[in-house]
């Protein structure tokens, strides 16, 4: 699976299930997605709505097979916007949230895409409460993300340019850049600029307009170079 | 204290980004699931419970609200247009009965 392919999978995932359009790259790791619209047809399986018909009706039972063939959608949004530890919980809540609110889904736009939405949000409301109890993000930049810094300006050919990128070190510094944002700012940039979403998709999904989602995500990302730019002073002054 | 370069923080800017999109989507543990649906059954039942021993009552009292609205809003209209103050009518009530008399001197009213 190319890097691409694997990065975008959820994201495209959702695209297509709003357009209702086969997928045109990546067709067979998407074929065996557990969530995907193929393999649903495959299986012969019930579709979403008559799930959602059959729990709204009383059958608790049968919202299991919408966790069984949504988990990998909603732990591929947590893992990606909230930290590890919390990503248990906060896909637990995405699905309690969900059996709650699922007679407000009209089943106009596809489940995945209503699901991912409210996945979006219990993100956002985690950093918001995580932020209003003041909890201070603890990570430091340390002498191995310094070198990690190196190794980025230094890689001269593409695979060194990958061997940096997966790297743990990688990660742990996008954490630290992205504990010094606000919840708001975090999350519009995650969405828009490390996703890769439109600011339209990004203010659907977390219920703002389209005004406010671009004018945060062009701030935030000029934070976040601020933020780049200053490990890099930092790097240059340790020299 | 130069500051970087525009192509150094562009070039870290893509790393993070491509840092990101590889993080592998891993799917909780075994026990997620079992204990996510204990849950969900429990608020299954509870929902299933609530709406048994609610509806009985609810649907007469909501019927209720709606004339009760309408109610209220041809009071307040028959209230604007009569000429009695509210005032005066409430402190003739308490002036005219005895028993409370003893309070409408403790406010000082008459």
């Amino acid at each position: 699976m190319t890097d691409v392919c694997r990065a975008s999978r959820d994201l495209s995932d959702l695209r297509d299930q709003k357009a209702g359009a086969p997928a045109q790259s990546c067709s067979r790791e998407r074929a065996s997605m557990p969530h995907s619209g193929t393999a649903v047809k495959n299986r012969a399986e019930p579709p979403d709505s008559e799930i959602v018909r059959r729990v709204t009706g009383g059958e608790v039972n049968a919202f299991e097979l919408l966790v069984e063939r949504y988990r990998p959608l909603v732990f591929g949004i947590v893992y990606r916007h909230a930290p590890r530890e919390a990503a248990d919980e906060i896909a637990h809540e995405v699905f309690v949230r969900a059996f709650q609110s699922l007679k407000t889904y009209s089943g106009e736009s596809p489940f995945g895409h209503w699901l991912a939405r409210i996945a979006s949000r219990c993100c956002f409301d985690y950093f918001r409460e995580r932020h209003r109890r003041f909890e201070v993000p603890l990570s430091r930049i340390t002498d191995e993300h310094q070198k990690w810094l190196d190794d980025v300006l230094e890689a001269d050919s593409r695979d060194a340019f990958e061997r940096a990128v997966e790297s743990s070190e990688a990660k742990e510094v996008l954490q630290y850049a992205l504990d010094r944002l606000s919840p708001a700012d975090r999350m519009v940039l995650g969405l828009v600029y490390l996703d890769g979403m439109s600011t339209a998709e990004a203010a659907d999904m977390l219920g703002w307009s389209r005004v406010g989602v671009r004018v945060r995500a062009h701030r935030a990302r000029g934070l976040m170079k601020k933020i780049i730019s200053g490990l890099l002073r930092e790097r240059r002054g340790r020299e | 204290m130069k500051r970087p370069r525009k192509e150094d923080v562009r070039k870290v800017e893509e790393a993070l980004i491509a840092a990101h999109r590889l993080q592998e989507p891993v799917q909780g543990d075994p026990a997620f699931r079992r204990e996510l649906m204990g849950h969900i059954r429990g608020l299954g039942s509870t929902a299933a419970e609530e709406r048994r021993e609610a509806t009985p009552w609810l649907v007469p009292v909501w019927r209720f609200a709606a004339v009760t609205c309408v109610v209220c809003i041809l009071l307040f209209f028959y209230a604007l247009n009569t000429e009695t103050s509210l005032d005066f009518e409430v402190a003739g009530a308490i002036a005219g009965a005895p028993s409370n008399l003893v309070i409408a001197q403790a406010f000082g009213g008459i």
